[in-house]
């Protein structure tokens, strides 16, 4: 069985005895680790630079050990990747985006229709990467809480706050559906 | 039997924002996967293919023995060529050798390098070079070793070898490349290059961290 045909697991296998091997396993995650980097940074530098750090790091680290999926290895990675560069970048004046209202309202500078991916850029980064977990991903509250290191009670009153800032900025909540 | 209408009232301001959002999360859901674009899988590629030789490189160099060294290399040859070490143990990650065992891994670097040097075409490996900043005999035998090898990773490409040596301080940083290995000083991982210089069959050994920040040691290989 050759690395670019067998599981995950085998090609991490193959990684300290075939130097390519690590290869196959950036070829199958790629796209998705990549969608989730822009969507949560908002910024496509910022998320090259966050899935290369993901898979170097992976690579380097080693310590897989088929506890999880490796698609769940990988997006633990990216999003303490994700969250350390937002913590970097995040302005120092911006308060606690649990607290309502904490968040500045765009929604009145907003005089063109957004669609639901452009939106999403306009949330707090913490919100955004609670949303695209849950939502966009689909991943269940507590798996989104390990992976963003809060309470599960966090991520939810998280999302709950996204939604709502995304049905204003989307329109919404002023049109019949 | 045509579905009974439903009473057309206002929805409270609750049922509205509930419906509002659960529109937002139908639209959230139904968002695509985003391909990455293919610029940014060539770049990423390149860094873990990259990253990947020097691991394999490292692992190859340190399974249960430590960082790539000189030293490794034959340590391992001499293990598998020849027999185990007598008390049946492996060293630890990042320990010295014992002082008893130092004459014979001594010989076998001597050894080694003379055969490395050999091939290479290196064949006055000269023991009073001008004074290196690391350990001097591992790195003239790791030199050696490098001499002629693929594994300076990125330092591989011209401009990014000459931006890292010159933020290094190392001088001719535009010199050519004849070799490159995965090396570790003292723990720290860096990388080993051999470098031309202007005269024939001298060589310089530098080893960089991965930083570009320092040289960690330096040799001179040949005449």
């Amino acid at each position: 069985m050759t690395a670019s045909t067998g599981s995950d697991r085998d090609v991490l296998r193959a990684v300290p005895r075939d130097a390519d091997a690590f290869d196959e396993v950036f070829r199958r995650h790629r796209d998705r680790l990549w969608s989730v980097a822009v969507r949560t940074l908002g910024d496509p530098s910022d998320a090259e630079d966050a899935v290369q750090e993901t898979f170097v790091a992976a690579l380097r680290s080693c310590d897989f050990r088929g506890a999880a999926e490796i698609g769940t290895w990988l997006h633990r990675i990216l999003m303490n990747k994700c969250i350390d560069r937002m913590r970097r970048t995040r302005p120092a004046a911006t308060t606690d985006p649990d607290l309502p209202g904490a968040v500045t309202d765009p929604s009145g500078q907003v005089t063109t229709r957004l669609v639901v991916g452009d939106a999403l850029a306009v949330l707090a980064p913490e919100q955004r990467a609670a949303i695209v977990l849950v939502d966009v991903e689909g991943r269940p509250v507590a798996e989104a809480a390990r992976l963003l290191g809060v309470p599960p009670g966090t991520v939810k009153s998280r999302c709950a706050r996204g939604r709502l800032r995304l049905a204003e900025l989307l329109g919404h909540l002023r049109e019949e559906p | 039997m045509s579905t009974p209408r439903r009473p057309d009232v206002e929805p409270t301001p609750g049922a509205r924002t509930a419906r509002a959002v659960e529109r937002v999360r139908a639209e959230l859901a139904a968002l695509p996967e985003i391909p990455m674009p293919p610029d940014v899988a060539e770049r990423i590629g390149r860094a873990i293919t990259d990253a990947g030789r020097e691991q394999t490189a490292i692992t190859r160099g340190s399974v249960a023995h430590g960082p790539v060294t000189p030293d490794r290399h034959f340590s391992d040859r001499s293990r598998r060529h020849g027999p185990r070490p007598s008390d049946g143990s492996r060293r630890r990650r990042g320990s010295r050798p014992s002082r008893d065992r130092l004459p014979r891994r001594a010989a076998l670097v001597c050894v080694a390098a003379s055969l490395v040097a050999l091939v290479a075409g290196l064949t006055d490996v000269r023991p009073d070079a001008p004074r290196p900043v690391g350990r001097a005999d591992d790195l003239r035998s790791a030199g050696a070793v490098a001499f002629g090898r693929d594994g300076a990773g990125v330092l591989a490409d011209p401009a990014r070898r000459r931006a890292c040596l010159t933020s290094a301080g190392v001088p001719e940083p535009g010199a050519a490349l004849l070799g490159g290995l995965p090396y570790a000083v003292d723990g720290t991982p860096a990388t080993l290059l051999v470098l031309g210089t202007d005269v024939t069959g001298r060589y310089r050994a530098v080893v960089v961290d991965t930083g570009c920040r320092r040289v960690l040691a330096e040799s001179v290989l040949g005449r």
